[in-house]
């Protein structure tokens, strides 16, 4: 692609790329466009894609659902999840990498194993484990079973493996205990893997919604993604401009974050592998 | 995934400190219990969640399939018949060919849709990050909050999807999710564009891998861009479009946040696809067993169409220390 046929190539290059980033962020611009317009003007195609400006969505929005109080459960669940996860994997990852012994080497396989289970196909009996441990209703239910994740003790495991062999010795000998020596030499060293990590799991609980529309009843612990879910499934089935004002609000924490640390994100997205 | 494989037992000589060695506290046994103890300590709250959460689920849900079993009922077991019942369930078949149908789609056009992105953000473009920041973004979005957004978008006569239909001199008013066909379509549409930017970053990450070499050969030998990417590219890019593939399979067999939000299912269960199908057999109804059943039935076609896709595609991969 570097010589002949430049012109018309290159115009051709450009075409898809319009295209495709056109066609990526349209929708996302109409939820934002839509939701700053009043109802009559949304109606007008073209006209509506500059919006007018009108913040009367997002009050009606506001008043009609408990928004606060979904964005709130989000984000506890979101950041309990992700301390738990990150927790869980550096205490599996040191013991892996640092503490081997046969029970560990055999309990990687079963942990790698998970990364393979598709979660559609553990619904029921993990909602019936719920329902007896007596969590159907509850934040618990929505933090413990994902507090722990394959794919992060996985990748922990890589980044530990690269540390130097001297490190630990060196530790060692001066005596520092195992958790010592976790806490201020490896966890200092580890932080680029455990924001790549934090990050994907923080989006992965933000987004989730199969679980949660199963174990959860009441608005007071819902996340905000069944909220808006059952928002849209009552009386407010078309009203388009309110809707989309609550689907912004949903989305806004995390297109900020995008805004805010897109490298990583798309970083985290696509080490860590696969949503859903 | 994209990150190199290891060892999963760990132990290859000269890895990081994992042959127990002596130190100078309590001789190298007492080392070595103490050791073991505590990296049994230290596993233990993962290995508790991953257990009782993930691992024994999976064999309970075999177990359930075994078993007539309704809300409120004592569960009955019954063997292998529960799968009869579910396999002559004629929405069950339904269902079955609709996921197809669905994966299908997702799959073919997706792929072919990412791997046209990722080549043209491959070659020397202004603005790369940004482009390919913006294609990637839907993957990052709240499926409810996007799923919201794109149902206003197929409303019929309103929404943008028939206006710019009818801009363009097509028919308007087309009702896209009341209509079987077209709803079927409409979440393909929805699904592709919710994962092209994704799929396109693997394979910018495969491009990326082909030695520079070897397209240079391809210039100093006059191939044209597209006998370039015919002759040379694409036979070095089969293990990414192989991996692509896969992926793009098992997630659209799991789709299901933009099922319930966009068409719950129908019209009349039009895009009930499996794993819908369990959803609803489990949490409408209440079949916990026969909702078991399905679950295994569609998890075994997930490992049998994998596997297919390795053995078929054996033929046409190429493998390549440089590019695998």
């Amino acid at each position: 692609m570097r010589a002949g046929h430049r012109g018309a190539g290159r115009v051709a290059t450009y075409v898809v790329l319009v295209v495709a980033a056109l066609f990526a962020v349209f929708p996302i611009w109409w939820i934002v466009s839509t939701s700053l317009e009043s109802p009559a003007r949304a109606y007008s195609f073209p006209a509506a894609l500059i919006p007018q400006g009108t913040a009367a969505n997002y009050t009606t929005a506001w008043q009609e659902g408990p928004w606060g109080r979904f964005l709130l459960n989000s984000l506890g669940i979101g950041f309990a999840t992700t301390a738990f996860v990150l927790a869980t994997g550096i205490l599996a990852a040191y013991a892996i990498v640092f503490l081997p012994s046969r029970w560990t080497r055999a309990a990687f396989p079963l942990v790698l194993a998970t990364m393979m289970v598709p979660f559609y196909a553990i619904l029921v009996p993990d909602y019936l484990i719920v329902r007896d441990l007596g969590w159907l209703n509850t934040y618990i239910s929505q933090v413990v079973p994902f507090a722990a994740s394959g794919f992060a003790i996985f990748l922990l495991v890589q980044f530990m493996r690269g540390f130097p062999r001297a490190l630990r010795d060196a530790a060692r000998m001066d005596g520092a205990g195992e958790l010592r020596f976790l806490w201020s030499v490896v966890v200092p060293n580890l932080v680029p893997a455990l924001v790549t990590v934090g990050v994907y799991t923080f989006l992965q609980s933000w987004n989730a919604f199969l679980w949660p529309l199963i174990v959860t009843t009441s608005s007071s612990v819902q996340p905000i993604q069944v909220g808006l879910a059952n928002f849209l499934s009552t009386a407010n089935g078309t009203n388009w401009t309110v809707l989309a004002a609550a689907a912004a609000i949903t989305a806004a924490p995390m297109l900020l974050l995008y805004v805010l640390a897109q490298r990583k994100v798309v970083e985290s997205v696509s080490r860590t592998g696969l949503k859903g | 995934m994209l990150t190199a494989r290891q060892d999963p037992a760990g132990d290859r000589p000269g890895s990081l400190g994992l042959a127990p060695r002596p130190t100078g506290r309590g001789g190298p046994r007492r080392t070595s219990l103490w050791r073991s103890v505590s990296g049994v300590l230290f596993m233990a709250p993962a290995l508790v969640v991953l257990l009782v959460f993930w691992l024994v689920p999976l064999i309970l849900v075999v177990v359930f399939s075994l078993f007539h079993w309704d809300y409120g009922t004592n569960p009955q077991f019954v063997g292998t018949e529960q799968y009869h019942i579910v396999l002559s369930d004629p929405l069950f078949g339904q269902a079955v060919l609709t996921t197809l149908v669905f994966a299908a789609v997702v799959v073919a056009v997706g792929t072919a849709f990412s791997l046209l992105v990722a080549v043209v953000l491959y070659s020397e473009v202004q603005a790369r990050g940004l482009f390919r920041s913006l294609v990637f973004l839907p993957y990052v979005m709240p499926m409810v909050a996007t799923s919201t957004i794109w149902l206003w978008m197929f409303q019929p006569g309103s929404g943008v999807v028939d206006r710019l239909m009818h801009a363009v001199g097509l028919p308007g008013q087309v009702a896209w999710l009341n209509s079987s066909t077209l709803a079927l379509a409409a979440l393909c549409i929805y699904t592709i564009w919710y994962g092209f930017g994704f799929t396109a970053l693997l394979f910018t990450a495969g491009l990326t891998a082909i030695p520079s070499e070897v397209l240079n050969a391809g210039l100093v030998d006059g191939a044209g861009a597209w006998q370039r990417f015919r002759y040379l590219v694409w036979p070095l890019l089969t293990p990414t479009t192989l991996f692509v593939v896969v992926v793009n399979t098992i997630s659209a067999f799991q789709a299901f946040t933009q099922i319930y939000a966009l068409t719950r299912g129908g019209p009349v269960n039009a895009t009930t696809t499996l794993t819908y199908y369990i959803y609803e057999t489990a949490f409408t109804y209440f079949h916990f067993g026969a909702a078991s059943a399905s679950a295994v039935v569609l998890f075994v076609f997930v490992v049998v169409l994998t596997a297919a896709q390795f053995l078929l595609s054996r033929r046409y991969v190429f493998y390549d220390e440089a590019t695998a």
